[in-house]
């Protein structure tokens, strides 16, 4: 076969795929809508952001007895395989739940929960304006635009931990560890890291005994985002944030974890700043906007374990990539490896 | 034996550049050409230092968990022993390296809180910190420990095994 028969016939997938999708949706939403609603989805565009799912992006057209309407929508689906795995229908109800509280979150639209009319578990939900970048914090811009972005991402976590999740029902479809939420979530982390191993980790070993001794109570229950980062919130032309996304593994917890996830030394350059943003900054701004103290030596611990984390998921990316479920090859770096040899072992 | 390893891997490698370089090529099919060629790239810059890493790894942990033995309990220690008394022959440094770190772990879950257990755990994590350094899976150019190392004395030669057809 010539490549330009191959490119053609590769090409030609690719728009029936695309064609697929746009056809799945089409009807998907004639069934939430109803008959008369006559939707209409233009053409739908697969985005790649994110790597835990697949994002298509749609313009949605149908008509009611108030008129003719158009929105824009995103339909983000289970892929094969990837870093993690996680529940369409918790993270839709998340996003239902969120609405009214106040923290900017995709308003969720409709959910296919086991994957019958998309092909894959997916949900659907309206797109907001603006854009992400991941490294906003440390990217062009002077230094103090940069650090009073920084101040308003931790304002918005500040909310995220300050919804009322009781009055809101998150606890219909979220567990309350309680003061036990370091261990619950270590718990959850080993038992990924038992189903999705492909040989035994050693260094993991070490790290899993050192959390255990050393989990810390919680001080509260917050909604913990869990992948609070400058790569999940959007921000309009004028820096306005628009919204916060990715909420698929949003649990309730202890607030230490959000902080610890954003201080942790590998993703600095995310979220710190050299000498304007540390993480004494965002501790302090934390607890002036919250009123809660924060225990130093917890987000040290919770530093720990999002290293843990993201080895974890890195096992997890490498099952996938064996098993043919993803493309990308991912394995457990080297810098995640020894950041956690350095902290768990008592020298 | 041509062509080794190593030149198989370095054509596969340009045939896919070429592709990723085709214009009429779609945007995720480029994205997939050029993780696959970055994948191979990796791999033929890895393939010929993974054998002497294997054994150099083998070697020290072998080392490391007869020294370690007493502290452990009796069932772990006869593990350790039928796995470093010669009887059986090496002949997969893959395998045996999956089956040390395993027994690494086991003991690592076996050692005692207290300041000889910390000792233990230094030992092991110094190791696992050098061999993180050395992976060659995991660096471009990573350090090659077994170099000097005499009791992985073996020295770093082309792979030259002949690649099914």
């Amino acid at each position: 076969m010539s490549s330009r028969t191959a490119d053609a016939t590769e090409g030609s997938t690719q728009n029936t795929t695309v064609e697929a999708i746009r056809s799945q949706l089409e009807n998907f939403i004639a069934e939430q809508l109803g008959p008369d609603s006559a939707p209409r989805v233009g053409a739908v565009e697969p985005v790649s952001t994110g790597r835990s799912r697949e994002n298509w992006l749609f313009e949605l057209s149908w008509s009611d007895s108030t008129g003719e309407h158009t929105e824009s929508l995103i339909a983000r689906r289970d892929p094969d395989g990837g870093l993690i795995e996680t529940d369409r229908a918790t993270e839709f109800a998340i996003l239902q739940a969120l609405a009214g509280s106040g923290v900017p979150s995709p308003p969720a639209r409709w959910l296919d929960a086991d994957g019958a009319a998309l092909g894959k578990p997916s949900l659907v939900m309206a797109r907001l304006g603006g854009t992400c970048d991941y490294y906003l914090i440390n990217g062009e811009r002077p230094e103090s635009e940069r650090v009073d972005i920084a101040q308003r991402f931790c304002d918005l976590l500040a909310a995220v931990h300050q919804v009322d999740w009781r009055r809101a029902g998150f606890e219909q479809f979220l567990t309350d560890p309680g003061v036990d939420a370091a261990s619950h979530e270590l718990r959850y982390w080993q038992s990924v890291l038992e189903r999705d191993r492909l040989e035994s980790y050693p260094e993991l070993a070490l790290a899993s005994r050192w959390l255990e001794q050393k989990a810390p109570p919680s001080p509260r229950t917050v909604l913990v985002h869990a992948d609070f980062k400058a790569g999940n919130i959007l921000l309009d032309d004028h820096d306005q944030i628009t919204g916060l996304l990715d909420w698929e593994l949003t649990h309730l917890g202890d607030p230490h974890e959000d902080l610890g996830w954003i201080t942790q030394p590998l993703r600095r350059r995310e979220h710190l700043i050299d000498d304007a943003w540390e993480p004494e900054h965002l501790f302090t701004r934390y607890e002036s906007v919250t009123g809660h103290p924060v225990n130093r030596e917890s987000v040290h611990w919770w530093n720990v374990f999002s290293t843990y984390k993201t080895a974890v998921m890195q096992v997890s990316g490498l099952r996938s990539f064996v098993e043919g479920r993803s493309d990308e090859l991912y394995q457990p770096s080297a810098a995640v490896l020894v950041e956690l040899l350095d902290t768990t072992v008592d020298r | 034996m041509r062509p080794t390893i190593e030149e198989q891997l370095r054509g596969v490698s340009r045939l896919v550049d070429e592709l990723a370089a085709d214009p009429e090529l779609s945007s995720s099919s480029v994205t997939l050409a050029r993780d696959a060629g970055k994948q191979l790239k990796r791999l033929t810059s890895s393939a010929a230092s993974r054998p002497p890493f294997l054994r150099w790894d083998n070697a020290v942990m072998t080392a490391l968990l007869r020294d370690l033995a007493p502290m452990f309990p009796a069932e772990l220690q006869s593990l350790i022993t039928e796995s470093s008394d010669g009887t059986q022959p090496v002949t997969d440094d893959e395998a045996q390296n999956e089956a040390l770190r395993v027994l690494v772990t086991m003991a690592i879950g076996t050692l005692p809180d207290e300041t000889v257990g910390n000792r233990a755990r230094r030992t092991i994590s110094d190791h696992l910190r050098e061999r993180a350094a050395a992976n060659p899976a995991l660096h471009k150019d990573p350090k090659r420990p077994w170099a000097a190392d005499p009791r992985a004395a073996e020295s770093e030669t082309p792979l030259t095994e002949k690649a099914p057809m």
